[in-house]
C-alpha cells in the first residue's frame, strides 16, 4: 500500500495540491472570524447610510464557530467535490489507466490509496485550520470552544469522507469528467434532500444531517440526540459504497 | 520449442459484435512474433485480453503453462508491455517513472540499474520532466519501463505507429537489440516494419487467424515470383507473355509490367523466351514482393 500512497502524494506535491488546499482552508479560517467579528458592524453602518437605524447585537464566539461551520459547507465542501472525482477520475480521462493496469496491480490498494490520501489532505488542512481558526477567534473574541468545535470539525470531515466515496463510485461508473461530477452533485442534493426530513426515523441518520448536528452543539454546548448513530450510519455508508466502487473497479474491462 | 503465450480459442465479444474469433495461437520462447493485421482486425483486442484489461467471452490464455485469470495478476511480473501511445503522468521524470514502474513489480532499482536501461533506449542523462518529451521519446520510455524488471515476455502493440522513420527505425533497433533474448509479441499493421524483425508472422484478419508462418516460409510459399520488364513496343511485348507457358499473369506498372510468373519458373526462363520472340527489352529486373504482398492476397 505504501509504494501506492507514495505516488499519489507525489501527485498532489507535483500538482501543488499539497499546497493549495491548506492554504483555501487557512484561507477561510482566518476570513470566518473576521466576518463574524465585523459583518454586523459593518451591516449597521450600511443601513446607517441608508437611513435606517438597527442595531445589531453583539458578536459572541458562537458567532464564529458558526461562520466558519458555514463557511467549510458552503465553499470548501464544494471545492472537495471537484478536486475528489478529479483525483479518482485522472487517470481514466488522461489515459494512464492502462498502462498502470497492465502491470501487477491491486485495484483495491489502487483505489483506496487515492481516498486515502486525499483524505489524509483533507484532514491534516482541517486540522491546520481549525488552529488558525481557534487563535483568530480568540485575539477576537476573547475566548474558544475549542473541544466543542473540534469535535464538529470531526462531524464535518466524517461527512466529507462520505461525499468522497460518493466521487469515488460516480469516477468509477462514468468515463467523463464532467459527468462524474453532475452525478456527484446529485448524490450530494439527494442525500441533502433526505436530511431534510429529520422527522422520519430512518433518514433522521442521514450524512448530510452531521451538518445541523454540528452547528447544534456549537450553539447548546451539549451533544445532540442521535449524533453517534449519524456518524455510525454515516462511516457505515461511506465503507459500503467504497466496497461497491472497488468490486465494480475490479470487474471493469480497462482496454487502451 | 517451448510456448511461452498459448492462446486456445480466444472469443471476445463486444456486445453482438465477434472482434475475436475462436483464435488459437502459440508464441516460442525466444522468438519475435509479428502479429499483423488491418486496423480492427483484432490485434489490439488480443493483447488486452492477455494483459487481462478485457475480459474473454470465450476460451483461455496461457502463460508459460500456467491458464491466467484477470483476478490473479501475478503473471503480469512475467510481462512487459509497451503500448502504441503511450500515456505518462507528466509531472514525473524519466528515471522517476521506471521507479514508479519498479515499485509496482514490487521492486526496487539502483541508480545505475534504471541509468542503464534508460541508457539502453537512448535516454540517458535526460532529467526534464516527460510532459515535455517528443513522441519518440515517450515511445523509447515506454520501451524502457517495459523491460526495467527483466519480464521474459515483451509485449507491443503497434510500437511504431504513430512515430515519424527516425523514430519508427530507433524502435526496430531496440526490437532487434532484443532479439533472441526476450519473447517479443509485436502487432503492428506497418508490415515493412514486422518484415524487418520478425521471426514468425501472424496474420489476422475480422477476429480470425488467417495465416501462421515463419517469415522464411513466407517467403517461399506465398509470395510469386514476378519480374519488371519494359519494352520500347508494350504491344508486341503484351502478345508474347500472352503467348509465353512461364507467365501467370501481369498487369502494368510504374516502370513497365509487373508479370507474375509460375511457380516452377525462373527470372532468366522467361527472359529468354520474350528474347526468342524478338521483344526488344530495356528493362528486366526481378520484383521483391513484401509481406504486404502477402496480406493482400491473404485477406483479399
Amino acid at each position: 500500500m505504501i509504494k501506492y500512497l507514495k505516488y499519489d502524494f507525489l501527485f498532489l506535491k507535483r500538482t501543488s495540491k499539497l499546497i493549495v488546499f491548506p492554504v483555501l482552508v487557512l484561507m477561510f479560517s482566518i476570513i470566518s472570524p473576521l466576518t463574524a467579528k465585523y459583518m454586523n458592524e459593518l451591516l449597521e453602518t450600511l443601513l446607517i447610510d441608508s437611513g435606517v437605524d438597527f442595531v445589531f447585537p453583539d458578536p459572541v464566539i458562537t458567532d464564529s464557530y458558526i461562520q466558519y461551520i458555514s463557511d467549510l459547507n458552503e465553499i470548501i465542501l464544494f471545492v472537495v467535490l471537484f478536486v475528489a472525482v478529479s483525483i479518482f477520475i485522472r487517470d481514466k480521462t488522461k489515459g494512464l489507466l492502462p498502462l498502470i493496469v497492465s502491470k501487477p496491480v491491486s485495484r483495491t490498494k489502487y483505489l483506496l490509496s487515492k481516498q486515502i490520501t486525499f483524505a489524509s489532505l483533507l484532514f491534516v488542512s482541517l486540522m491546520i485550520g481549525y488552529g488558525v481558526f481557534t487563535y483568530y477567534t480568540y485575539v477576537l473574541f476573547g475566548g474558544t470552544y475549542f473541544i466543542e468545535g473540534f469535535l464538529a470539525i470531526i462531524l464535518y470531515f466524517v461527512y466529507l469522507l462520505f461525499l468522497m466515496s460518493i466521487a469515488m463510485l460516480m469516477s468509477v461508473l462514468f468515463k467523463s469528467y464532467i459527468i462524474a461530477i453532475i452525478m456527484t452533485f446529485l448524490g450530494y442534493i439527494l442525500f441533502t434532500v433526505i436530511g431534510a426530513f429529520q422527522q422520519v426515523t430512518l433518514l433522521m441518520y442521514s450524512p448530510n444531517v452531521l451538518n445541523s448536528h454540528a452547528v447544534k452543539y456549537i450553539s447548546t454546548q451539549s451533544l445532540p440526540d442521535g449524533v453517534l448513530m449519524t456518524v455510525i450510519v454515516t462511516l457505515l455508508l461511506t465503507t459500503g459504497i467504497t466496497y461497491l466502487s472497488i468490486y465494480l473497479f475490479k470487474k471493469q474491462e480497462i482496454p487502451t | 520449442m517451448n510456448p511461452v503465450i498459448e492462446l486456445r480459442n480466444l472469443t471476445k465479444y463486444y456486445g453482438d459484435f465477434l472482434a475475436l474469433d475462436h483464435i488459437n495461437l502459440c508464441i516460442n520462447e525466444g522468438e519475435v512474433f509479428g502479429f499483423i493485421g488491418k486496423n480492427g482486425a483484432g490485434k489490439t483486442t488480443t493483447i488486452n485480453l492477455v494483459l487481462s484489461m478485457l475480459k474473454a467471452s470465450e476460451g483461455d490464455i496461457i502463460i508459460k503453462g500456467n491458464t491466467i485469470s484477470p483476478q490473479n495478476v501475478a503473471y503480469k511480473k512475467l510481462i512487459g508491455y509497451v503500448p502504441d501511445v503511450p500515456i505518462f503522468p507528466h509531472y514525473l521524470n524519466a528515471s522517476e517513472y521506471l521507479t514508479f514502474t519498479g515499485d509496482m513489480f514490487d521492486q526496487s532499482y539502483s541508480n545505475q540499474k534504471i541509468e542503464e536501461t534508460l541508457s539502453f533506449v537512448g535516454l540517458e542523462q535526460i532529467s526534464k520532466q516527460i510532459g515535455s518529451f517528443s513522441r519518440g521519446m515517450k515511445q523509447r520510455l515506454a520501451i524502457a519501463q517495459a523491460l526495467i524488471h527483466d519480464p521474459e515476455i515483451l509485449i507491443m502493440d503497434e510500437p511504431t505507429s504513430a512515430l515519424d522513420p527516425l523514430g519508427r527505425k530507433d524502435v526496430l533497433e531496440i526490437i532487434k537489440k532484443l532479439k533472441g533474448k526476450k519473447t517479443i509479441f509485436y502487432s503492428t499493421h506497418i508490415l515493412e516494419d514486422a518484415e524487418k524483425v520478425s521471426d514468425r508472422i501472424g496474420l489476422i484478419d475480422h477476429g480470425k487467424i488467417k495465416l501462421v508462418k515463419q517469415m522464411d516460409d513466407i517467403k517461399k510459399n506465398f509470395i510469386q515470383p514476378m519480374v519488371i520488364v519494359e519494352s520500347n513496343d508494350n504491344k508486341k511485348l503484351e502478345v508474347a507473355l500472352n503467348r509465353s507457358n512461364y507467365v501467370k499473369g501481369y498487369k502494368k506498372h510504374a516502370q513497365g509490367y509487373l508479370v507474375e510468373l509460375e511457380q516452377s519458373t525462373t527470372d532468366n526462363q522467361l527472359l529468354s523466351d520474350l528474347i526468342q520472340q524478338d521483344v526488344i527489352i530495356k528493362k528486366y529486373l526481378p520484383y521483391l514482393p513484401s509481406l504486404e504482398d502477402v496480406f493482400i492476397e491473404v485477406t483479399s
